[in-house]
């Protein structure tokens, strides 16, 4: 192997899931998932409630330890490391904290922390975590802040801003890392309807702006229009991928038209 | 019957008097602040996914927390020179005793409190990278204690009020020296009367303030 990092490029992937699988207990949730995120990608997940969505991603933030399996950021082993003797251990404490770093996660139910104002919860990381002076992560959270529309809220506390404000400091909270990609879970289920597209205008705002994103999403119409991969996920495993069009529209894979078809009824009814 | 109340020793023996609420209110002050760090030092064993670092934590906390207070402060008085061959003064061994048995309060205050927290709030922390340590101090901590502030308050306030325990080794606090008076004046109810009015007077105030902060931070950080 070369000492020196290979170069980035649109076409090495920035994320590698190699053969992922997840049990809880006997009940095996991931059954060996592959994917590669290129950078700049927005990548789908899309599956029914149950199929492993957000196992899989809580996976790549090792908030859930895969069973087997591997995740490379960058070509380095997330939450693991390879001894001498070629065993594999987990990794300290300080290390997984700073591969944490790298990847954001926006929650579906928000996770703000309620005992910060909305610029403490976006300065917090940096100040925390990347030993940022008080002074420039402010500068800084307030600039993201901007950047989603909530400057105005900066001294609120969370409980003070609706759910798809509280949506938005998420992920002004998750910027705030520089993030080599980030990670959003259903961040518009939780929401009222009216709310859902403040957040997703947002969310289509960073995917335009180059920002490399995993999303698990039920908004068919986001899959569509920011997503340049969807990945159909049924069972723990991936049973269509491709370009959001083809998987949604024109698979011949009778899981993937079933899943599309359920949906579309399902929105004719709510649109009834 | 009628009783005829007489305050006027308060006034001849204030200086006694004083003296010995001056003791109280160092026993209060070391005792309650050594019980909160006993409950802090006890609660993270207490809570530990270890077993060789939860049993012990456990087993003390449940055998020290089953001891009336008053057993627990006399026995450490005659019984731990035995064992241990170390006198402490009167005033230190109630401090100890003091400090221990709320501590164990403390502890299981403070392990409720961080496992009410949202385990969500606690993945936020570690997603943008803090360390396990880190969570606790800035998110599970902060969000404990508040959380936990109205039990809290009143484990302070039974320990404030388990000072007077030390009047059974003869440290010479407020029940302690009062006592002696009434056996020098003959006036045992106003000597009980003062020193319940002494206690009403710490007490009150702290639990007002308590209740205000809790109503504050309520306010601020829960309520829409
Ligand atoms: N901590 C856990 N312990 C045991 N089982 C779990 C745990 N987390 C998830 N599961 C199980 O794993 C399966 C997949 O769950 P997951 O949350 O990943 O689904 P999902 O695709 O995100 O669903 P949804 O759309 O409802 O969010 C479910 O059967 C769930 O019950
Ligand atoms: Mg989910």
């Amino acid at each position: 192997m070369s000492a020196v990092s290979p170069p980035v490029s649109a076409d090495v992937p920035l994320l590698v899931v190699d053969d992922l699988r997840k049990s809880f207990g006997a009940h095996e949730v991931l059954k060996g998932v592959s994917l590669s995120v290129k950078p700049s990608q927005v990548v789908g997940l899309l599956g029914r409630s149950g199929s492993g969505k957000s196992t899989l991603l809580r996976c790549l933030n090792m908030l859930e330890v895969p069973s087997a399996g591997r995740i490379l950021l960058e070509g380095e082993e997330i939450g693991f490391e390879t001894g001498a003797g070629g065993r594999r251990r987990p990794l300290p404490a300080a290390r997984l904290a700073r591969q944490r770093a790298a990847m954001s996660m926006v929650f579906q139910h928000f996770n703000l922390w309620p005992h910060r104002t909305v610029l403490g919860n976006v300065t917090e990381g940096p100040v925390q975590v990347l030993g940022m002076s008080r002074d420039e992560a402010e500068a800084r959270g307030l600039d993201l802040l901007e950047r989603v529309g909530l400057k105005d809220k900066a001294d609120s506390y969370p409980i003070r801003l609706s759910g798809g404000q509280q949506q938005r400091v998420a992920i002004a909270r998750a910027l705030a890392m520089q993030p080599k990609i980030m990670l959003f879970d259903e961040p518009t289920s939780a929401l009222d309807p009216e709310l859902v597209g403040e957040v997703l205008q947002v969310m289509l705002d960073l995917a335009r702006s180059g920002t490399t994103m995993v999303v698990v999403t039920h908004e068919m119409s986001f899959a569509r229009n920011a997503c340049d991969e969807v990945v159909l996920l049924e069972g723990g495993q991936i049973v269509e991928r491709g370009a959001p069009d083809f998987v949604m529209s024109r698979s011949e894979n009778p899981r993937a038209r079933q899943f599309f078809a359920s949906h579309r009824q399902e929105n004719a009814g709510g649109a009834a | 019957m009628t009783y005829e109340w007489d305050f006027s020793i308060f006034n001849e023996y204030r200086g006694l008097l004083l003296n010995a609420a001056l003791v109280t209110f160092q026993l209060v002050v070391l005792s309650v602040g050594l019980g909160i760090l006993v409950g802090l030092v006890l609660a993270p064993f207490r809570m530990a996914e270890r077993r060789l670092l939860r049993y012990p934590a456990t087993a003390v906390i449940e055998v020290v927390r089953s001891i009336p207070p008053l057993v627990l402060v006399v026995w450490c008085y005659y019984c731990l020179p035995i064992l241990t061959g170390l006198a402490l003064p009167a005033f230190w061994t109630c401090v100890f005793a003091i400090a221990l048995y709320s501590g164990v309060f403390y502890a299981e205050i403070f392990r409720a409190g961080v496992q009410a927290v949202d385990r969500g709030l606690i993945e936020a922390g570690l997603s943008v990278g803090m360390r396990p340590a880190t969570v606790m101090l800035r998110v599970t901590g902060p969000l404990a204690f508040l959380r936990v502030l109205p039990p809290f308050t009143s484990q302070c306030v039974m320990a404030i009020k388990n000072s007077v325990l030390g009047s059974y080794i003869a440290v010479g606090e407020i029940l302690y020296e009062g006592q002696r008076l009434s056996i020098h004046t003959f006036r045992p109810l106003e000597v009980l009367t003062m020193v319940a009015a002494f206690f009403v007077a710490v007490i009150l105030p702290l639990t007002l303030t308590a209740g205000a902060i809790e109503r504050h931070v309520f306010l601020k950080y829960f309520r829409r």
